[in-house]
């Protein structure tokens, strides 16, 4: 993340914003990136990609410069039990955590809001001529990938109330394609 | 003042509440040991006769005997050594005429500061006989706490076991001075056997002067220690919640007493948000802090903060339940003033709540 991210948007195609090359962002890495007029970053979690937007929903801080932490919980006091498949995304300004894979956060749960995106992945090859079935086909084979995989109580962990903007993310063959909303549709306002 | 004049002496409720009420805060005194000594194993009267010791040095330091600070000059008899030393006392002071129905008393005598353990434990045993023989077993209006001496959880434990299913006991009495802070793992198991009979674990005023009574060394002067023994409570609080005792203990239900209550939404509030920030910290809170505490905490509201009536309103409404704050006189250190100003403060739709409802609900009465 050094230095500022060029505007992305030359390979769109309708709301399909192609970001990065792939391989540019290795497991366990991220990559900020600019399209439509706002940031996201794009996570690397194991090969499975994940965009959320660069604002914490609680004052606005820049969410995905913060620092991924293992997911952890715990049954009983001090029975700590990590699980190191999974992510929390932590805010730098105030520590609030954000599951990577959904944007749900984990406090507050009198107003817990929930906002998922979906996620499509296609092969390179349809980045010039587009299949929008092929895509979709993909989604349901991938599961994991799929927003809202983690969408319920967590281990009975509440909600909190903010939702981090998750937009959808795909790997085109050699490329990380970024599937913003359609214009029009109902967005966070910055 | 005679014992006859200190019973002519209105009783606490007297002129300012005349609907049902529950005392959660009524202290009664040992006085002397020579009180406990038929209650003592016959080897233990030998041992404390030739070794002189009469009272535990904490008592002095907290409570000190006959100080006004201890006990208001009108219940401070002239033949006795203390007062509420006896039941009879006690009636004619608090429960009649058209005192409470239900009063929860606790024998506080300081046991924490004694470092013999089995002769602490032995005292600690003959305090709940005494407590049962001469209070709980002479009056149905009347409740107990169960005494224990917190260094020896396990012997607090046996104690508990012992004592605790006596239909009189409502709750154990736990120092805010303790040995440690009371959220600590150690301590898990004695919250649990005071959960699992039913009982509630009251933290009150007082404690071992193992350390200094404040977060940052030895204070000075008395009014040092006392104007700011909230801070003891605040950090009980907070380790309660950050060790998980709450969810160690999912039945156990807490009283903090004589600490007043405005401090308390503030710390609620300082909870919530850092536990946004580091609830990873303390992974098995899983929920905002205020709604275990909203839920399962409750404090007597005297003695109250100097505030006009229209802040204590205020303050209550920061609280955010008015299911936490209980009556309690704090006989016989107040007089009474108190529960003017309080009912004062609180919005009369609520009044039957801090002076019964809330305290049959927390203790099951």
């Amino acid at each position: 993340m050094s230095g500022p991210q060029p505007e992305v948007g030359s390979s769109t195609r309708g709301n399909r914003y192609v970001v990065a090359r792939a391989a540019d962002i290795p497991p366990g890495e991220r990559r900020i990136v600019r399209a439509r007029g706002r940031t996201y970053g794009i996570f690397n979690l194991d090969g499975r990609f994940h965009a959320l937007l660069n604002r914490c929903p609680h004052q606005g801080a820049q969410l995905c410069k913060g620092p991924l932490q293992t997911f952890v919980e715990a049954d009983a006091p001090g029975r700590l039990r990590f699980d190191d498949s999974r992510w929390f995304l932590q805010c730098p300004w105030h520590g609030w955590e954000f599951d990577i894979e959904t944007g749900q956060s984990y406090a507050d749960p009198a107003r817990t809001r929930v906002r998922n995106y979906p996620v499509d992945i296609e092969p390179g090859a349809e980045l010039a001529g587009g299949d929008d079935r092929r895509g979709a086909d993909q989604t349901q084979q991938e599961p994991l990938v799929a927003g809202g995989v983690h969408n319920t109580v967590v281990s009975g962990r509440s909600k909190g109330p903010y939702t981090a903007e998750t937009v959808s993310v795909s790997v085109e063959a050699d490329y990380v394609v970024l599937i913003l909303p359609d214009r029009g549709s109902k967005e966070t306002p910055i | 003042m005679t014992q006859a004049e200190a019973t002519a002496a209105a009783n606490p409720l007297a002129d300012r509440w005349d609907g049902p009420a529950v005392d959660c805060d009524v202290q009664v005194q040992v006085g002397t040991i020579e009180t406990l000594y038929p209650y003592l194993e016959k080897g233990w009267v030998d041992w404390i006769e030739s070794t002189a010791f009469r009272v535990p040095p904490s008592l002095a330091i907290n409570y000190p005997p006959r100080a006004g600070i201890s006990m208001a000059p009108q219940w401070i008899p002239t033949d006795g050594p203390a007062a509420a030393t006896r039941y009879e006392a006690l009636r004619d002071h608090l429960l009649e005429p058209a005192g409470p129905e239900i009063a929860i008393i606790n024998p506080y005598w300081g046991l924490d500061s004694l470092r013999h353990p089995e002769l602490a434990a032995s005292l600690a045993r003959a305090i709940n006989d005494w407590l049962i023989e001469q209070f709980l077993d002479r009056d149905p209006r009347l409740r107990g706490s169960v005494t224990i001496v917190h260094h020896d959880p396990a012997e607090a434990i046996r104690e508990i076991e012992r004592v605790g299913d006596h239909p009189g006991f409502v709750q154990v009495h736990l120092p805010v001075w303790s040995q440690a802070p009371w959220g600590r793992r150690l301590w898990h198991p004695l919250f649990k056997a005071i959960a699992d009979r039913g009982l509630v674990a009251t933290i009150h005023y007082g404690g071992v002067p193992d350390g200094p009574p404040t977060a940052t060394g030895w204070p000075s002067y008395f009014i040092e220690h006392y104007a700011a023994a909230t801070q003891m409570y605040l950090i009980q609080v907070v380790s309660i919640v950050a060790e998980g005792l709450f969810e160690a203990v999912p039945n156990l239900r807490i009283t903090l007493n004589d600490c007043g209550f405005i401090w308390l939404p503030g710390l609620i509030w300082r909870l919530d948000k850092d536990w946004k920030g580091l609830r990873r910290d303390i992974p098995w809170v899983q929920r905002p802090p205020s709604e275990a505490i909203r839920q399962r905490l409750c404090v007597t509201a005297l003695p109250l903060d100097d505030a006009p009536p229209e802040e204590i309103a205020r303050a209550i409404d920061w609280l955010g339940s008015e299911a936490m704050v209980l009556y309690g006189s704090g006989y016989p250190r107040a007089k009474g003033e108190g529960l003017t100003a309080l009912l004062d403060g609180v919005p009369e739709a609520m009044q039957s709540k801090v002076m019964s409802e809330n305290a049959r609900r927390h203790f099951n009465l």
